[in-house]
């Protein structure tokens, strides 16, 4: 039974920007379309399940708003040292990375002529890993990573706490690109969306795990083996990485794991067998479809082949994304 | 497909070539093994995937294996991107050199005498008329010039160089880009540039230099060998911060010295870039630490020995290293950081003023070392220093009594000392260049300072000048909003200064006393215009108003702090200036003020012209007496840094004799006395409070400091007379948390001494809690009243007073939650402590002593509330009785001695 029950120690803040006072960065289309995705994901009972009330979605905004904004998490643990369970923070827009950690936001009132005015995504998550005000700190960055080593980084706006809490903090951070490469949006019809949120939405419904879960480490095996992601890895190789302990990090329970149509075509009508995917010791059911020789399955994620006649055909079900059909 | 033995299956997987990297993927997406090169493994029967890794191309093959069978797999040769042009490589896929061999050897075809040979191979979208770039040889200063050649497309140069290290420099739109390229005997280093197809991104010369490609191969060097690809999927894959698969162990032996190195610091950044900070330990798995080793030992029989790249791989595996000297940069920014973190834990690494100036303009990179020359004159006179003291910026702040900004300057070097390993973390330096930025630091806002006063006493010497006068109000007030202390001084040198500049007048501060005093009259009456800050009803402020309309019949002009409620001045403009915390002061029109300053200047009428040149010398004389009094207060400070205070207060003493005090105008006595306060040297506050013009005596503020020093002599008559001072200032202006602080300090003082016996000490701790109380009923925000209130309820202890207690808990603990906001100093996370204590919440109190032990503080803060826990630990209160146990540790550690 998927634990659809709210994370009320949970909560996140989202950052969209697009429009920039900047000219030289205005024309991003995306940004926001993708912070509403994040955050409807981040509040819906089978993603993060995070209260509404505990989340603060921020558009267009300047860096001291999203500075408050910041400091408002941390309100509950002044007196307490203590102020939740799991931190989202999710930042598309412009960036810059001042070093091989960061991946730094450029606020509304940022750019070329308003350096400070930024989110260093890590640095800033870092300081929660210090502080210890939450045990689990979730990053992810939709932004380029254009190298400006000479950007001082903007400090957090508190004080910096060092290692206080004896409690270990886990942590996952995603970034769109690697260090020095630049983020890409894609229009999709009447929309623009950032290659790599696509991708990580994608992932957070569909890595799951035959019990429903998508943990830290499914997400990266998903990444690894993400068509979409390979479709972009010469412009864009996103960065995924997680330090989560010897137990994994499930970031969504609230699902049954998805099956996926698959059309398998076979020449001579002979009904064709499937096997792999998770193990299991007999193949999987295939019924018959409306076009001739087409026969259906539902899959989840992994690898499979199909065979019918003394032939087959390896092919790969990579989850939340069309099937090709499989000829025999 | 051949059988093989048992229900397993054997998967051999084949890359094209010895720098694929091989990955078997099960049916479920889980990554069973990887290698490079070549893969041979049993596994379970059942379906997966082979992925064949050439830098960023991908292979993917899917299959079955049967139990008992073997599948095996070859990879197709893949292509892969490069500044390099290589067979096997391309860039872009179009543009590939018709005969790659006769540009490799072109490169090669160089005279001279040298050790090897360095070749720059250069291609742009464009013809390159003038390439752009410098070759420094190893050794010397000078940038040589390089004899370009064109070859099939791409501008060609080389030179045969000494051994060593040589700095490549790019010059294009003003700005130098520098990184290294070894120099080895016997081989040929290459370096292909592609100049970026990005333009107007603003940085494609620094991502020419990121995506280069360097090669190094025995000379002359050749193209399409398999190594030299090995070289450039190396560089590519650290690029990404991780290592190439590993070897096996017959192939690691035929890796270059290159590709070894390349490789070594991919292990080094894989196992960084899980770390929270770049600049952690790096704890190594076992494995790893023997990979890095060994590369090491490997290494150190090669061209690459010694330098600090090899020494590098050393340090991060604890192993005996030869001393790094950074003024000849490394090779990887990878190196970098190593060495760094290596510094932070005692290895040698060396670095003078090259090495700085190198630091000062770094480009971070997660391969090359990049990094932007600049023709600053010295070290620390550029960013770094205003990242130090943006690192420092809490413990910077005024202190609650009123100091004069230019004290803050050697504080800044005694900090910037006492926590080089903070900042060294913080700017990515290794500690001895942290050292030698500290011995360099210049304190810019210190010297903007000077500049200003400079160009104030130029003007007034002119005999021309016209004065613009600035009546702020004295002592630090705190912004209610955040709680945190809002700097005049900026105000005045910052705003009102620079606007007073641009209104051709100048800005010079009014004397800190009424306007009762004939100095205050005088300078009314002979200033042009003036400007009076109104974020607070203070009555010096408003009775200088006053007397200026009444004489002058001109408006002055009225500032205010945004946020602050506004002034009763209706009618009136008032400019706002806005002082956010941590952002510093500004103006959102300051070219409304200047108007505003040069229309109220153009009203004046000229008094009596001798005597106007004489109180503008007198004006001018009293700026150099102020820049005098700087440099004896960073003399001061040095020696009160190094915990030599009496012999600052016997300095203090000599230099400032009584007769020149005593003639002195009252803003120089007043600095005077705040700077003995600064180094808590109550004698010397006393001397010259002995010595002040009646009128500055009588201020608030030095009434309130006096009292302070009579308290600290510890002698009760003395302090009572203290008392008495703080009792007229209340009288005077009536119940404030800042005052009756002070007297409830002096009360509480006088209670702990148990001067005058039993009956005597009950009533002092009676005024006590009837001091703080006020000052919390009066500054409800104000923690400091507060959290003593509830210490000296704890020491009375009766029914009442711990009802008390719990009505007033609530409220202290906002107050102090407010102060922690932004960025906290040492008082804000130790007024945590104390609240922690009175609330009985160990773990709390734990948590924040060691935040506030974390935080710069001097010995008497700590001291100060290690009397406060000790009053809580010494309670009749049972609950405080049961809490003693772990309250005294935490006053022995908040006093240093644990």
């Amino acid at each position: 039974m998927p634990d659809t029950t709210e994370k009320k120690d949970h909560f996140a803040l989202i950052v969209g920007i697009e429009d920039y006072q900047e000219d030289e960065l205005k024309g991003l289309k995306g940004a926001k379309n993708d912070a509403d995705e994040f955050y409807r994901w981040v509040t819906s009972p089978s993603g993060g399940a995070v209260p509404d009330g505990n989340v603060r979605l921020l558009k267009d905004s300047t860096i001291e708003q999203i500075e408050r904004a910041f400091l408002g998490l941390c309100e509950p643990a002044t007196t307490s040292g203590y102020a939740g369970k799991r931190l989202y923070v999710y930042l598309s827009g412009h960036g810059v990375a001042q070093d091989v950690h960061e991946a730094s936001l450029l606020a509304a009132d940022g750019g070329r002529n308003a350096r400070d005015r930024h989110v260093p995504g890590w640095h800033w998550l870092s300081w929660f890993l210090a502080s210890g005000y939450f045990s689990e700190v979730i990053l992810f960055a939709d932004c380029c990573r254009s190298v400006r080593g000479t950007w001082a980084v903007r400090r957090f706006p508190l004080d910096p706490i060092n290692r206080a809490s004896p409690a270990r903090v886990r942590w996952v951070r995603g970034f769109a690109v690697q260090f020095g490469g630049k983020a890409i949006e894609e229009d999709e019809g009447l929309r623009s969306r950032g290659v790599f949120t696509r991708a990580l939405l994608t992932a957070l419904e569909h890595a799951r795990q035959p019990d429903g879960t998508v943990t830290a480490r499914s997400m990266s095996n998903y990444f690894f083996n993400s068509p979409e992601v390979t479709k972009w890895r010469r412009y864009q190789a996103p960065s995924l990485l997680a330090d989560v302990g010897v137990d994994d990090l499930v970031l969504s329970t609230g699902g049954a794991e998805p099956r996926e149509p698959v059309a398998v075509l076979v020449e001579d009508g002979e009904r064709p067998t499937i096997v792999g995917g998770p193990k299991r010791p007999e193949p999987w059911v295939v019924r018959p479809g409306t076009r001739p020789g087409e026969f259906l399955a539902e899959l989840p994620r992994g690898i499979y082949v199909a065979k019918a006649g003394g032939r087959s055909k390896p092919f790969e079900v990579p989850g939340g994304v069309r099937v090709d059909d499989v000829r025999l | 497909m051949s059988a093989s033995n048992g229900r397993l299956g054997r998967v051999v997987l084949r890359g094209a070539n010895s720098a694929t990297e091989v990955y078997l993927v099960n049916s479920v997406f889980a990554l069973e093994k990887s290698a490079l090169r070549q893969l041979d493994v049993s596994v379970e029967p059942g379906v997966y995937k082979a992925r064949f890794q050439l830098g960023s191309e991908i292979q993917d093959e899917r299959f079955e294996v049967e139990p008992g069978a073997t599948v095996e797999i070859a990879g197709k040769p893949m292509t892969v991107i490069s500044a390099a042009p290589l067979e096997g490589t391309r860039w872009p896929a179009d543009n590939v050199p018709s005969n790659v061999r006769a540009l490799w050897h072109a490169a090669s075809r160089v005279e001279g005498e040298g050790d090897g040979v360095v070749s720059v191979l250069l291609r742009g979208d464009g013809p390159i008329p003038q390439p752009p770039i410098e070759l420094i040889p190893p050794g010397e200063t000078k940038p040589r010039a390089l004899p370009w050649q064109e070859v099939a497309g791409w501008q060609v140069a080389s030179l045969r160089l000494p051994a060593g290290t040589c700095v490549l420099a790019m010059t294009e739109g003003g700005s130098r880009l520098c990184r290294t390229l070894p120099v080895l005997a016997g081989q040929q280093t290459a370096l292909a540039v592609r100049l970026s197809p990005e333009k107007n991104t603003g940085d494609e010369e620094l991502g020419a230099l990121l995506r280069s490609a360097l090669l190094i191969s025995p000379f002359p060097i050749a193209g399409g060998e398999e190594e030299l690809l090995h070289q450039i999927v190396a560089q590519q894959v650290l690029q990404r911060s991780r290592a190439l698969e590993r070897p096996s162990a017959e192939d690691e032996a035929s890796f270059s010295p290159l590709a070894l190195l390349l490789r070594a610091h991919g292990v080094l950044e894989a196992r960084r870039k899980k770390l929270s900070h770049p600049l952690d330990p790096l704890q190594l798995p076992d494995g790893d630490r023997e990979q890095v080793k060994a590369a090491y030992e490997r290494l150190r029989s090669t061209g690459l020995a010694r330098s600090a790249d090899v020494e590098a791989l050393a340090m991060a595996v604890e192993a005996p290293s030869q001393p790094v000297d950074l003024d000849v940069p490394p090779l990887l920014a990878s190196t970098w950081r190593t060495l760094v973190t290596a510094s932070l834990t005692g290895r040698q690494v060396q670095g003078g003023l090259r090495a700085l100036r190198m630091a000062e303009g770094m480009m971070a990179s997660s391969l090359w070392l990049t990094w932007e020359a600049r023709e600053a004159a010295s070290p620390g006179e550029g960013g770094l220093s205003a990242a130090v003291r943006d690192l420092l910026e809490p413990e910077l702040r005024p202190s609650s009594a009123r100091l004069p900004s230019w004290v803050e300057s050697p504080k800044l070097l005694g900090l910037a000392r006492n926590h080089t390993g903070m900042l060294a973390r913080g700017l990515q330096l290794p500690i001895s260049l942290l050292q030698e930025l500290v011995r360099n630091l210049k304190d810019d806002r210190a010297n903007a300072r000077r500049e200003r006063a400079g160009r104030r006493i130029s003007a007034l010497r002119s005999g021309t000048a016209k004065v613009c006068l600035v009546v702020l109000p004295d002592s630090i007030r705190i912004d209610p909003g955040r709680g945190q202390p809002l700097d005049l001084d900026a105000v005045m040198d910052e705003l009102v200064g620079d606007a007073a500049e641009r209104a051709g007048l100048v800005a010079v501060r009014a004397p800190p006393v009424g306007v009762a005093s004939a100095e205050m009259q005088e300078t009314l009456t002979r200033a042009n215009a003036l400007v009076v800050d109104t974020t607070f009803a203070d009555p010096v402020a408003e009775n200088a108003a006053g007397f200026w309309l009444a004489r002058s019949g001109r408006s002055p002009v009225y500032l205010r702090a945004e946020g602050f409620p506004a002034g009763a001045h209706p009618g009136e403009t008032v400019f706002p200036y806005s002082a956010t915390f941590g952002t510093g002061v500004s103006f959102p029109d300051a070219g409304r003020v200047a108007q505003a300053l040069e229309d109220s200047a153009a009203l004046a009428t000229p008094s009596g012209e001798p005597e106007r040149r004489q109180w503008l010398e007198r004006l001018a004389r009293l700026e150099e007496q102020q820049l005098e009094l700087q440099d004896l207060a960073a003399r001061v400070q040095e020696l009160d840094m190094q915990r030599k205070r009496p012999e600052a207060a016997a300095l203090l003493q000599a230099e400032l004799p009584a007769e020149t005090v005593r003639a002195w105008p009252s803003s120089l006595q007043l600095a005077a006395f705040l700077l003995s306060r600064a180094i808590k040297d109550g004698t010397g506050m006393e001397r010259i409070a002995g010595l002040m013009r009646p009128e500055l005596r009588a201020s608030l503020v030095v009434r309130e400091q006096l009292a302070l020093a009579l308290k600290w002599s510890k002698q009760p008559e003395r302090m009572m007379e203290g008392a008495r001072l703080l009792a007229e200032v209340l009288e005077q202006v009536g119940f404030n948390g800042e005052t009756c602080g002070l007297l409830g300090g002096i009360y509480k003082e006088l209670w702990r001494m148990g001067a005058g016996g039993p009956e005597e000490a009950k009533k002092r701790l009676e005024r006590a809690i009837d001091c703080y109380r006020r000052g919390l009923g009066s500054s409800p925000q104000d923690p400091y009243p507060g959290v003593n209130l509830l210490t000296v309820l704890v020491a009375d202890g009766t029914p009442d007073a711990m009802a008390e207690h719990a009505r007033c808990l609530p409220q202290v603990a906002d107050a102090v939650a407010r102060r922690l906001r932004y960025r906290p100093s040492y008082w804000e996370l130790v007024s945590m402590v104390e609240l922690a204590a009175n609330q009985r919440q160990q773990t709390v109190c734990e948590w924040f002593l060691r935040r506030s032990l974390d935080a710069p503080h001097d010995d008497w803060q700590g001291e100060a509330t290690a009397n406060n826990i000790d009053i809580l630990c010494a309670s009749s209160v049972p609950e405080f009785q049961e809490a003693a146990h772990w309250l005294r540790p935490i006053a022995a550690a908040l006093r240093g001695r644990t």
